[in-house]
């Protein structure tokens, strides 16, 4: 298991689309994540899930991943909230 | 002949058969099944899924240009595929022994709920998708077609105008793309995604008329006329024949306008002059840009006041005004301060109902009177002005000191910002609408102050008039083409000009081609329009001629009678 605590940067937070695009990225890799805000604990690879989340900008997230590629999709992750989803 | 008023949802005019229906209530039959049909329940929701995917998916591949629905239909399926949501459902399946229908109801009520807890509108209107999605898939488990599925066949044999409560931005898509010349709808909002849809594609939409069920029958000849806000119900041969006509001239213009998308815009002896568009919506870019305009020269900031419950923050402000700047990076955008009366922000200042509103507190002496909600929109746009296109505009200026103190609440907001070290960009232009009479004979100490003026001339032909616009009785008397509205607009640009101000109109008549030669014969600098008719301005203007334009005036501005003036305009 791994664990990561990441912040939301990009201005409009975790809306419709950033929503999509980390749940497709998510999507990719064969293991599980959840993503955990306050005491809220969402499915990573479910929209629904995500959007529940409803993490606006500054808002801190704890990313864990489960599985054999947890490693890389800990990083294409946290590299989706570095670079602000390319919003901006 | 019947006429129902409604509220334009997407402009344009349409004519057919009525084709009723109601949204029944989506109701689930059976709940319980045995333990042996589980496996056979799993199935019957996979595969619904599946179909509602595929159908999906050839609506994108067929029909789909438009990005705004592109990315609509895409969230549709994403939340079909959402695994949460088929953990959830197959668990209640498994372990309650539901029917597919009875547990994709359940959960969307659990979400739904969720939903509703959180503080963020825009988080929680996004339930909106979700519960369109999986009433759908109910609907499909339930052996009932989808709302208006059939429609789309009936569609095919003749041309209809749909009658509905309301409709999915789905069914709009499928519509638009099927022999549905229109809709119209007892609900639905101008803001509503389906409206915004509705929009880009064209389709004409009247929503919020009342009464529309209880007029209209099955197979009724309509036509909806959105420009109007109004639906004819088995209108008269006259009625008919000048809607026919005017649909088979639309048809023809279309066709022809298209080729000139990225001409310059210039009269017909090569005076070249601006072209701007009049929005209100950030949607409404996609058509500003396909159509290649100069700019906005009008956007509306009424709707973010009175969209939501309440008042809109600074914050929530600049992320629109911002997103706006980037989006029309290169190109002009002028953003009105708020025009509204003192009713609409009600629920946020004391109300004092007014006897007569339009001659009362609205637009910038409601501004200057609660200056605290002027300053978050003041300083909201000062820091949207990163890349400097921003300029800002002034409703309702009747004299300099409206100004002058506007001026000084922008000079305090700019301090403001400057002490609390936030980025912004204080070189922000300043414009005046000319819409009250008075402001006409104070050009010269308004160009002290101001940048550009801008004629709003549906309220300077009612002010000017004493003319409610939307009052029948008195219809006759509010004339944009009366000597007097001719006069004030003629005074408004010679002297702006005198000091080196540019003007620009935005008001219906800038749309009518009589009205051109005054326009363009008194030099004038901008038109800003409705962006779904920039095009037929473009083209209107392509054939006016400057230089008679200019000897028009000279007879116009002496004109007494609206007999000469119309004599003169049509030569």
């Amino acid at each position: 298991m791994k664990k990561k605590t990441i912040v939301v940067k990009n201005k409009l937070g975790l809306h419709a689309r950033p929503c999509a695009l980390l749940v497709k990225t998510a999507s990719k890799f064969r293991s599980d994540l959840m993503i955990k805000k306050g005491n809220m604990e969402v499915n990573g690879k479910s929209i629904m899930g995500v959007m529940m989340l409803a993490a606006e900008q500054d808002s801190e997230l704890e990313l864990i991943a489960n599985g054999v590629d947890e490693e890389y999709l800990i990083i294409e992750i946290e590299n989706l909230f570095e670079n602000r989803f390319d919003e901006e | 002949m019947i006429i129902l008023n409604g509220v334009s949802g997407s402009s344009g005019i349409a004519m057919g058969r009525a084709l009723i229906r109601h949204k029944e209530k989506i109701s689930v039959t059976s709940k319980y099944i045995t333990k042996n049909s589980i496996d056979n329940e799993i199935k019957r929701l996979e595969d619904a899924v599946d179909k509602e995917i595929t159908e999906i998916d050839s609506i994108i591949d067929k029909y789909t240009q438009d990005k705004q629905e592109k990315k609509l239909l895409n969230s549709h399926k994403m939340i079909l595929q959402d695994p949460e949501l088929y953990d959830k459902v197959i668990n209640l399946i498994k372990h309650g022994q539901y029917t597919a229908e009875y547990s994709l109801q359940q959960y969307l009520r659990k979400v739904s709920e969720s939903f509703a807890k959180m503080k963020n509108d825009y988080f929680a209107e996004r339930v909106y998708d979700f519960e369109d999605a999986v009433l759908r898939l109910i609907n499909r488990l339930n052996g009932n077609k989808n709302l208006i599925d059939d429609v789309f066949i009936t569609a095919n044999d003749k041309a209809v105008i749909l009658v509905l409560e309301d409709i999915s931005p789905t069914d709009v898509a499928k519509s638009y793309h099927s022999n549905v010349n229109g809709i119209c709808l007892s609900r639905g909002s101008k803001t509503s995604h389906t409206t915004i849809i509705a929009r880009a594609l064209g389709l004409p939409v009247v929503v919020g008329v009342s009464e529309l069920f209880e007029k209209v029958s099955e197979d009724d000849q309509l036509i909806i006329d959105s420009n109007q806000a109004r639906v004819i119900i088995n209108p008269d041969k006259e009625t008919y024949a000048k809607y026919k006509e005017q649909l088979v001239r639309e048809e023809e213009e279309k066709n022809g306008l298209s080729k000139i998308v990225h001409e310059p815009v210039r009269t017909a002896d090569g005076k070249k002059l601006q072209l701007l568009c009049n929005i209100e919506l950030e949607e409404e870019i996609d058509t500003v840009l396909q159509n290649n305009a100069d700019g906005i020269g009008l956007f509306r900031t009424e709707y973010i006041f009175i969209e939501k419950q309440h008042l809109p923050t600074e914050d929530e402000q600049y992320d629109i005004y911002h997103k706006l700047a980037l989006r029309m990076k290169g190109r002009q955008l002028i953003i009105r301060t708020y025009d509204l009366g003192g009713d609409k922000l009600a629920d946020s200042i004391e109300l004092q109902t007014e006897k007569n509103p339009f001659l009362g507190c609205r637009g910038i002496r409601l501004s200057l009177r609660y200056p605290e909600i002027f300053k978050t929109q003041i300083k909201a746009l000062i820091r949207a002005n990163e890349i400097g296109n921003i300029s800002v505009m002034f409703p309702m200026v009747a004299s300099g000191s409206d100004v002058v103190q506007a001026l000084k609440i922008v000079d305090q907001c700019k301090k403001e910002l400057l002490k609390d070290n936030l980025p912004h960009n204080p070189n922000i232009k300043i414009g005046a609408m000319i819409e009250i009479p008075s402001a006409v004979f104070c050009i010269a100490e308004l160009a002290h102050y101001c940048d550009f003026f801008s004629i709003g001339t549906n309220d300077l032909v009612q002010y000017t008039l004493a003319a409610d616009r939307d009052n029948k009785n008195v219809e006759k008397y509010y004339d944009p083409y009366n000597p007097a509205v001719i006069k004030l607009i003629a005074l408004t640009l010679i002297n702006a000009h005198r000091f080196g101000k540019p003007v620009s109109i935005c008001g219906e008549v800038a749309v009518e081609k009589d009205y051109l030669p005054l326009l363009i014969g008194l030099d004038i600098d901008s038109i800003s329009v409705n962006p779904a008719l920039l095009l037929n301005v473009k083209r209107n203007i392509s054939e006016c001629n400057y230089k008679e334009s200019k000897q028009l005036v000279k007879k116009l501005i002496k004109a007494n009678t609206k007999e000469q003036v119309m004599d003169i305009l049509k030569g």
